[in-house]
């Protein structure tokens, strides 16, 4: 082979692999942005189900009147009625509601715990819509307090939100 | 020597094509890099931006009855509320001063909470404060938002100025007392806007220096220390514009009164109280629902059954007709007036609370 032949396969060489070095360095970058972007929302996933938890535990609709015990505690009658609204299959399941909630909520499951502190434990599901898909969740809980408006007795327990995202493939 | 010309004629030419490919797809290589960068950097700078002052309103909403500061990138944030016949549109743009990072944030969670404030508010701060709407009982959370930018002049009657600034924790916003010397001194300093407020007396039209600029004005007639009344509206002062924007408009607890005084204009508020008042119902149906409950086959009907039965027909009557009841709110009758006695005499009674 003439020595010329082999300084110009020599540079072909170069240039090959620094385009290959190159598309290394595009791939690795554009993988490097799509796990950034990931975390990103992953964090903002995470934000929002303490903003969901945040805005249940704020509702109006399920909250102590101001007669009733300070602070942020649920009143158990209210809990009730909007749980019955949204969940129940008879004439009380409002379908009104449900779409106003539903909107609100988003794919959810929101539940009152009860610990057995004090009484056996307990639960109530508020409101509850997963998505047939693949889902990623998170969760979230905040200490309250229940109140029974007839025995006029709080007790202790925690709000437990679940918030799901659908998975993009 | 012919042999080596020869070859140096074809080695030197090609080495440089080499060169030239090789530096040319380098170049090429962190052009786009760089440039991808500052994209996705003033993207997500606009993003982030956009989400932080979301969920700044959203989490507001949720804590009733406090005043924020918060300190944010110098921008210009604009909040918008448009309704159709079907739906809202409701929406925070964030236009970067440094970088023109742009980004708007259309999303359910604003859809549903009602925020009272200026179009747009520029400035590295905002101010948000929240009031629970209770028409008696708590319907939902108003968020007044507003910053260091905005100047609130409040005209009229001083007492009612001096309560209204107190009693509703409204000290940490730009407000100028100004009782009844109208517009003495009062002088533009250059801020982004001015909303003159005047209670309890009637509507004058402020210096030519501050009509335009998106400034407006409300008239507040009340006679029980801004519990009920009505509001008039003067949307976008100009000169000669002295009929108001929106009149007569009937309010029914403070919480709205200061909702008034915060927004943009009367479109704006409307578009925020219907927002407000679709948990109405639900609410309403959530306190009946409690009271058979509380009524059904308990010790507490004896002492409170009668109680609990006038209040159901109190809210059967607002249920019907709310516009009906606000409007009698405002004249200090009506279910919502019935209703906060009710509670009260419940209250008094020993009787579990109505709301």
């Amino acid at each position: 082979m003439r020595r010329g032949q082999i300084e110009f396969g020599e540079s072909l060489m170069v240039v090959i692999v620094l385009v290959f070095l190159l598309i290394i360095g595009i791939v690795f970058y554009f993988s490097a942005t799509q796990g950034s972007l990931r975390g990103e929302q992953q964090y903002r996933e995470e934000i929002e189900s303490v903003k969901l938890a945040k805005a249940v535990l704020g509702l109006p609709e399920v909250r102590c009147g101001s007669y009733d015990a300070a602070g942020t505690c649920i009143d158990g009658l209210k809990l009730a009625a909007l749980s019955r609204m949204l969940n129940a299959s008879d004439k009380e399941f409002d379908e009104p509601a449900w779409a106003y909630y539903g909107r609100l909520f988003g794919y959810a499951t929101i539940k009152v715990n009860v610990p057995p502190v004090g009484g056996p434990a307990e639960e109530y599901v508020l409101y509850h819509d997963k998505p047939d898909t693949e889902t990623a969740s998170s969760r979230q809980f905040i200490f309250t307090t229940l109140y029974d408006p007839v025995s006029e007795t709080q007790r202790l327990a925690y709000l437990n939100v679940t918030r799901y995202t659908v998975v993009q493939r | 020597m012919r042999r080596f010309h020869g070859r140096g004629q074809h080695e030197i030419p090609l080495h440089w094509i080499f060169a030239l490919v090789g530096g040319a797809l380098f170049l090429l290589f962190f052009f786009i890099l760089i440039r991808s960068v500052t994209t996705q950097h003033e993207e997500k700078s606009g993003r982030d931006l956009a989400f932080a002052v979301e969920t700044i309103v959203t989490t507001a909403a949720a804590t009733p009855d406090t005043f924020t500061v918060t300190d944010l990138q110098d921008a210009k944030y604009a909040f918008a509320c448009e309704r159709d016949a079907a739906s809202f549109l409701s929406y925070v743009f964030v236009e970067g001063a440094a970088k023109q990072a742009k980004a708007q944030l259309d999303t359910e969670n604003l859809r549903y909470v009602p925020v009272f404030s200026p179009s747009s508010v520029s400035g590295d701060q905002l101010f948000t404060s929240t009031r629970a709407w209770e028409a008696p009982f708590p319907v939902g959370s108003l968020v007044l938002l507003s910053n260091n930018r905005t100047r609130y002049v409040l005209v009229g009657d001083t007492r009612l100025i001096k309560s209204f600034v107190e009693e509703e924790n409204l000290g940490g916003f730009d407000i100028l007392r100004k009782g009844r010397d109208a517009f003495k001194d009062v002088k533009d300093e250059g801020l982004d806007q001015y909303r003159f407020v005047f209670f309890n007396t009637g509507f004058q039209l402020p210096p030519q220096e501050f009509l335009g600029k998106r400034n407006g004005a409300l008239v507040v007639h009340t006679d029980d220390n801004g519990e009920t009344g009505t509001l008039d509206f003067y949307d976008n002062l100009r000169l000669g514009a002295n009929a108001p924007s929106k009149k007569g408009v009937p309010f029914a607890g403070r919480a709205l009164l200061d909702a008034a005084i915060f927004s943009q204009d009367s479109n704006s508020f409307d578009c925020n109280m219907l927002k407000a008042r679709e948990r109405l119902n639900t609410t309403i149906t959530i306190l009946q629902r409690r009271l058979e409950v509380l009524g059904n086959g308990s010790a507490l009907q004896l002492k409170c059954g009668p109680l609990f039965d006038e209040a159901k027909a109190a809210l059967i009557a607002y249920s019907n007709s709310p516009d009906r009841a606000f409007a009698a709110a405002a004249a200090g009758s009506g279910p919502i007036i019935l209703l906060s006695s009710i509670n009260q005499r419940a209250f008094a009674a020993d009787c579990p609370s109505i709301y």
